[in-house]
């Protein structure tokens, strides 16, 4: 059962057009949105949440779009960004009196809990928080109601180590039920290739890739060797070529393996090197 | 009744500057009776009163710009309900700050003051020119301004302006009043007493009005709004 379902997303701007984005996310699985700055991933993103309105296309969450019911549709929401979005002079009572005005389903006593556990003090304003205590805030105000989507857009950016080891495992338990999914764009990769199950590659505001992340991690071999012994044929399949001084580097579609005779080294890429010899591979085209 | 949650916000929003409302209500009185005696002070209250509140009710602007106002945007509900809400918030200030001149009026009456109704009918024209300048101002942030950083100094102008205008023409009236009086209506032959009841149905009229141009600006920011993208 799909939880989200992106069809054929696209959003003119002067200077950039992000364009026929598609995908669904199934209900209890978390993907990773990837790409570049500047890529579309913010765009995509603030369309799934209805902070931008699509030139073209839809959303469904939970089969439910923002047009039919705005209301419902953004309850099912809980969004967490790379800045804090509260008002710079609230205070935290004053979140927890307008959430629970506004979510039926928030609880007061959840978001204590949050509040106490992140020691997040009471009675300073939200501008004299440190930028991880902002971040534990968004978390507290989304997980203390009943959501069903989390989008997290670069949330975990200039955490410290353990504040992000901290939210990985939050996500996992949230989406442990196979109720609720996430959707999480963010720049640490690695982060990704421990918790994301599917994967969105996303640049120039075009699609990529877009697979489970196992799928994608087996349908790339990472290469390397020395690049006079490259093979004009071979040469033609590998991406985002990279000089080292070692020798070279590049992805290589797993299907183009027999190519690579004994002459070169391969392994398993990871998710980050996927990413960078493909980003690497479209600025030069 | 969403958009009364939103009310509620943006007086969360502004709650600081609450602490300054009993100074500046003193500070009113003080102006008016420093201008005049009687029922032509009151006026001048009143019109004072109307300039800060023009300032105040305006206030939840500056306090959601660029990324803060992400939190109200994501709230479940409709724009419609979030136009509203700050509407209503602006209505609700100007509605105060009326009472606080109605108290007042009450105040002088039962001191002895002689209150002439033609006064009180200019004192409700001058809430209605208050709640205009409001929805004004208002029409003004959401259609240009809303959530704009870098609109400091356009919107000091803006908010302070207006109301400051209407003051500075109420204190004029009231120091000319004589003058005025013995050239128009008196220099016509009127007795100005004899027109009370058609003066009260002025101002009743216009608070009405004031009202209902306040609820279209509302329904065409919400208009424009809604087309608008935030992010």
């Amino acid at each position: 059962m799909e939880l989200l379902e992106v069809k054929n997303l696209s959003k003119h701007y002067k200077s950039f057009d992000l364009k026929n984005i598609s995908f669904t996310l199934p209900k209890g699985y978390i993907m990773g949105y990837v790409g570049a700055n500047g890529s579309g991933k913010t765009t995509t993103l603030n369309l799934i949440t209805g902070m931008v309105k699509c030139t073209e296309g839809e959303v469904y969450i939970d089969g439910l779009s923002c047009g039919e019911d705005m209301r419902a549709y953004k309850e099912k929401i809980g969004y967490v960004g790379d800045e804090s979005y509260f008002p710079e002079h609230f205070k935290i009572r004053h979140i927890r009196t307008a959430l629970k005005d506004f979510y039926p389903t928030f609880s007061t006593d959840r978001f204590n809990g949050f509040i106490r556990k992140w020691k997040l003090p009471e009675k300073k304003s939200v501008k004299d928080f440190s930028r991880g205590m902002k971040v534990m805030l968004m978390f507290a105000s989304v997980l203390a109601r009943d959501t069903k989507l989390l989008v997290l857009d670069e949330a975990t950016n200039g955490l410290d180590p353990v504040m992000r080891t901290e939210i990985l495992k939050l996500l996992q338990e949230y989406v442990m039920d196979g109720e609720r999914s996430v959707i999480f764009s963010t720049h640490i990769l690695s982060d990704l290739e421990n918790i994301a199950d599917y994967i969105y590659f996303i640049h120039g505001g075009r699609t990529v890739l877009y697979d489970a992340k196992d799928e994608l991690i087996e349908s790339f071999l990472l290469v390397k060797g020395e690049s006079a012994k490259i093979p004009p044929a071979l040469k033609k399949e590998l991406i985002g070529l990279e000089e080292k001084t070692y020798g070279f580097e590049a992805i290589l579609p797993s299907d183009k393996a027999e190519l690579l005779g004994n002459a070169f080294l391969f392994e398993k890429p990871t998710i980050d090197q996927i990413v960078i010899h493909y980003i690497k591979s479209r600025e030069e085209q | 009744m969403r958009a009364l949650h939103f009310m509620k916000i943006d007086y969360m929003l502004t709650r600081k500057q609450m602490y300054f409302m009993p100074a500046l209500l003193v500070l009113a009185w003080v102006v008016g009776t420093g201008v005049s005696k009687g029922a032509m002070s009151l006026l001048v209250t009143c019109s004072y009163v109307a300039f800060v509140a023009s300032i105040f009710s305006t206030a939840p602007f500056g306090y959601c710009v660029g990324k803060n106002r992400g939190f109200l945007l994501l709230l479940p509900a409709t724009v419609k309900e979030r136009v509203a809400g700050r509407f209503l918030y602006g209505l609700s200030y100007v509605g105060l700050l009326g009472v606080f001149c109605g108290i007042l009026w009450g105040v002088y009456a039962m001191m002895g003051y002689e209150l002439p109704l033609w006064t009180v009918a200019i004192g409700l024209c001058e809430l209605a020119v208050g709640i205009l300048i409001m929805a004004l101002e208002f029409l003004f942030f959401y259609l240009f301004g809303e959530g704009k950083e870098n609109w400091q100094q356009l919107s000091n102008i803006v908010r302070i302006a207006p109301g400051m205008a209407m003051f500075f023409c109420m204190t004029y009236f009231v120091e000319k009043n004589e003058e005025i009086q013995s050239t128009t209506v008196g220099g016509m032959g009127i007795d100005p007493e004899a027109l009370s009841g058609k003066f009260m149905q002025v101002g009743v009229i216009a608070i009405l009005a004031a009202l209902l141009l306040t609820a279209v600006a509302a329904a065409v920011c919400a208009r424009v709004i809604e087309k608008r993208d935030y992010a």
